[in-house]
């Protein structure tokens, strides 16, 4: 497949303050892309920038292959769907998801078809006389997304498609619009500041932090190989620690900053669960137990550690205070921003817990 | 249980503990003196402009409603306001535009001179125009040979009652665009759509009641614009005088009831802008 | 550090990410080369072209007419006894006017805000009639209204007392044009202020007086403070309502813009512009005053 976006070596600064810091990379045709990172890491300004309205201090926008710097927005073949939605409160859903059409001198006739056609797509049949305000916040979304493709873009751009939504609607609307991108084919990006929301929804993640580019790759990928200390850390619910003194079987002699330890690294044991790896693991005592539907998560008290680990539903409970066996099987070390994963060397090469 | 409890303790507060009877009677003392207050400078100088118009019976008051020289000045001022709406309408969308869609260096320069002539006393007012096109004014000579005179003519009138109006228009719309944000038009922009039609059918509905609400507003201070005007002017009867004036002139003749009957017109005219302005002020 | 540190779960992050993107937004705009909604040339052409010719150029006719003037002709216009003697008349009254209206524009505010009876929509709804109403006209009704013969007029007249065209004549049309300003600025301040504020006072078992002056009052004073110096500033300068009920007596009813008005009626248009550039300065001097204790008012909130 083609490379359908392209930005090479883009800087954007405002007065002071670095926006974008030699931004580069490439999106394939027909792709979801993430841009994700906490507030401020210059993913907004990213994205307006590729839809044409936020202007680079150097380097090179390319869409399909033609540079489009000096391109306005409007020019560009782009969908772009705002945070808040921006739609035109004055207008009902079939004027605004029309008005792209009609900019277009589009025949009225095939303007009544095609937004008929996207209303279906979209599921709001019969709402296309109500006013924005007369909408639930996943209808706007809705309809703002139908309103971007109307116009059959090559190019989708969502801006935190999902923050104004409440949590419930959220999880719904985000395979929603995952089935509907996939179906339609548009290469597409969304900004996120929710590392679950671009795991779930993106074939790729371009990871930002203080205007820079920390990662790109597949979800799994990047979850799994961090290249860099803001990747360890912005990704998992991490237990962070300034050493892994205490910890059975791993190498020492390493020099590092942080020592990270993802849930998905522990395994906790009943004092009577049979085990193969009892001199592996160290003893701990539970401190606090959390239920989260399928599995519980288990915080536990190992040496001067608090290390938190997962347990199934399906397995028989711990209590607080119980006292357990602790297995860290890997551990994300930090140094400055570079990252090394150490394993446990009695287990390595082992796949038990993957 | 808990509701009614609540319910018992602000029946106390208000009505059955002495502390709720001496708050009673405090709000009808001030309710009072606020009826009073409002009632000797407000509600009594209406009456008693009415009162003096019709004094002389109804007859008298339509002959000097119908006067010749009443109707010429009511020309001027629907002229004038006319014109400073015309203008002042232009004026406040450009500016509320250009100050709440883009930032550029000079933006709160310009806002502040905006609103200047708020500031500045109507008689200054006058007396600024005055030197800016009177004889003594580098630009008289010029004007002169164009044979155009502003001052103590028709023009100084009219450029007068703009000044005095200036902000009228752009401060009631420049709140409303602020917070509705620039989404909308970044998103018509996006489409494609050209400034007008995004101004037309994205941003104008939004501030229509603002917009009209600053057009009552300034409708109103033009058509009761005395001091500014009264220096520009020059009292010339039936050709530069506007209604303010020429009640003062009637006044200052001792012409009490036609005074006071020009006044009506104008009484009217507030107590109009006055209920505009309430139903405005709700939307 | 380690403990604290390893309870840094996803939850928290999520929160302190929650904030949209938006934060730089003010300096996002500032370079903007390219601007993504039209109309940024024409419409700032037209705005600055319209102030120049409507208010930039009369305003600096006005610097350039001073600018002839020799400080020493300055002064001897503005210190001649006249002069100072209007300025003088100008100041206090529209200070005690003003007084007034602080006092009354609060409790109008207060009970617009406080209290439910009947009437109250129409009371709301006349405050602003002294904007609504052209200053010549409330002018003669209230002079007409304190003379000898006018109904308040001769009610004082029994008790020897004039009002038309003396300073109390001057104060009581300063007073009509005065009223919505302190009433406008408070009022909004008042509906905003939580009501548990006056039921925190009562519970520790302050009573309404010390409620009001040490609870509630502090809260509104900045926007009371604001009132009174735009009534203030709007009374130095007003003509049309006063012109008619001061006697404009020199030494005596003769207020400063009404000085203005004769000085060009003679043509004296250096004494004129000597006048109006001391009212200038001194209404720019309060509303500068006024600014910044809003602006320190604003600051001790946040």
């Amino acid at each position: 497949m083609s490379d359908f976006v392209t930005l090479k070596n883009i800087n954007k600064n405002y007065g002071d303050y670095h926006a974008s810091v030699n931004i580069n990379f490439n999106i394939k045709k027909g792709k979801l892309v993430a841009l994700l990172g906490p507030s401020g890491s210059g993913k907004t300004t990213i994205l307006r920038m590729i839809a044409g309205l936020e202007h680079p201090d150097s380097g090179e926008i390319l869409i399909d292959g033609k540079v489009v710097n000096d391109l306005p927005g409007s020019k560009r073949g782009i969908g772009f769907v705002f945070q808040n939605y921006a739609l035109f409160r004055y207008m009902t859903v079939y004027d605004n998801i029309a008005s792209g059409l009609r900019v277009m001198k589009m025949p009225k006739a095939q303007i009544r078809e095609r937004v008929s056609e996207l209303l279906k797509l979209v599921n709001l049949e019969g709402l296309e006389k109500r006013y924005p305000s007369e909408l639930s916040g996943g209808q706007r979304q809705r309809v703002a997304f139908a309103r971007a493709i109307a116009p059959n873009p090559q190019l989708l751009l969502l801006d935190e498609p999902f923050a104004a939504i409440d949590a419930k609607v959220r999880q719904e609307l985000r395979s929603w619009l995952r089935e509907m991108i996939t179906t339609l084919g548009i290469t597409s990006i969304f900004v996120t500041h929710d590392q679950d929301e671009a795991i779930e929804v993106s074939d790729e993640i371009i990871l930002t932090n203080k205007g820079r580019i920390e990662q790109i790759g597949m979800p799994a990928d990047i979850y799994a190989n961090p290249k860099t200390a803001f990747t360890a850390t912005f990704f998992g619910q991490n237990s962070v620690f300034s050493d892994y003194n205490g910890l059975r079987s791993f190498e020492e002699n390493r020099t590092y900053d942080q020592v990270l330890i993802r849930p998905e690294f522990v395994r906790i044991f009943k004092e009577n669960e049979p085990q193969q790896f009892s001199a592996t693991s160290s003893p701990g005592k539970v401190i606090k137990t959390v239920f989260r539907g399928d599995h519980f998560d288990i915080t536990v008290q190992v040496g001067d550690k608090v290390i938190v680990g997962a347990r199934t539903a399906g397995e028989t409970p711990v209590s607080v205070g119980e006292d357990v066996y602790v297995l860290v099987y890997r551990l994300l070390l930090t140094k400055g921003n570079d990252v090394s994963v150490l394993d446990n060397y009695v287990l390595m090469g082992d796949e038990v817990f993957m | 249980m808990r509701e009614n409890k609540d319910h018992v303790t602000t029946k106390n507060l208000t009505e059955q503990n002495p502390a709720g009877r001496k708050n009673k009677i405090v709000k009808y003392i001030l309710i009072g003196i606020c009826v009073l207050f409002l009632f000797v400078m407000l509600v009594l100088p209406l009456c008693y402009i009415v009162s003096i118009a019709f004094g002389s019976g109804i007859r008298t008051y339509l002959t000097a409603i119908t006067d010749k020289y009443t109707l010429k000045a009511m020309k001027l001022t629907i002229t004038a306001t006319l014109w400073a709406l015309g203008v002042n309408m232009f004026f406040g969308l450009s500016a509320a535009w250009c100050l709440t869609r883009f930032d550029f260096r000079g933006k709160k320069v310009i806002s502040t001179l905006i609103d200047l002539p708020l500031t500045i006393s109507p008689v200054i007012a006058g007396l600024v125009f005055l030197l800016t096109y009177g004889r003594q004014s580098v630009l008289y000579p010029l004007l002169n040979e164009l044979g155009i005179s502003v001052i103590f003519a028709v023009p100084g009138v009219v450029l007068a009652t703009i000044f005095v109006t200036f902000p009228y228009i752009s401060r009631e719309i420049i709140p409303v665009l602020n917070t509705i944000g620039t989404d909308e038009e970044e998103a018509a922009a996006l489409m494609g759509m050209n400034g007008f039609t995004i101004f037309r059918k994205i941003t104008f509905p939004h501030i229509r009641w603002a917009f009209l609400f600053g057009v009552v507003l300034c409708t109103a201070r033009a058509m009761g614009e005395f001091g500014a005007v009264s220096v520009l002017s020059g009292h010339l009867r039936g050709l530069t005088n506007t209604l303010p004036l020429h009640v003062e002139v009637l006044y200052q003749g001792y012409d009490f009831t036609g005074a006071f009957a020009v006044s009506s017109l104008l009484v009217i005219m507030a107590v109009v802008i006055l209920i505009l302005r309430n139903i405005l002020e709700k939307k | 550090m380690d403990i604290l540190t390893a309870f840094t779960n996803k939850r928290e992050k999520e929160t302190n990410q929650n904030m949209p993107e938006r934060n730089g937004e003010g300096m996002k705009q500032l370079r903007k080369q390219k601007r993504v909604i039209p109309g940024f040339g024409l419409t700032l052409g037209i705005t600055v072209s319209m102030l120049g010719v409507i208010v930039l150029i009369p305003l600096l006719s006005l610097i350039i007419y001073t600018a002839k003037l020799s400080w020493r002709e300055f002064l001897e216009v503005v210190t001649a006894k006249r002069v100072l003697y209007a300025f003088w008349v100008s100041v206090s009254t529209s200070f005690l006017a003003s007084l007034i209206n602080a006092v009354m524009g609060l409790i109008l505010a207060w009970v617009l805000v406080k209290y439910e009876f009947p009437g109250k929509k129409i009371m709301d709804g006349m405050i602003e009639l002294p904007f609504a109403l052209p200053t010549a006209v409330a002018g003669i009704a209230l002079t007409h209204l304190t003379t000898k013969d006018g109904w308040i007029g001769g009610l004082f007249d029994r008790f020897g007392i004039p009002i038309a065209y003396t300073k109390a004549g001057i104060v009581f049309a300063l007073v009509f044009v005065g009223i919505p300003f302190v009433v406008r600025s408070v009022q909004p301040v008042l509906e905003k202020l939580d009501v548990s504020y006056e039921e925190a006072g009562e519970m520790i078992g302050a009573g309404p007086v010390y409620t009001f002056f040490k609870i509630i009052f502090p809260e509104i004073r900045p926007a009371l403070i604001g009132g009174f110096t735009m009534a203030f500033a709007r009374c130095l300068g007003e003509y049309g309502s006063v012109v008619f009920i001061a006697g404009n007596a020199p030494y005596d009813t003769e207020i400063a813009p009404l000085l203005i008005m004769s000085k060009l009626q003679e043509f004296d248009y250096t004494s004129a512009t000597a006048i109006a550039l001391v009212m200038l300065v001194t209404a720019f001097v309060i509303l500068l005053v006024n600014s910044m204790i809003q602006y320190k008012a604003a600051k001790k909130v946040v």
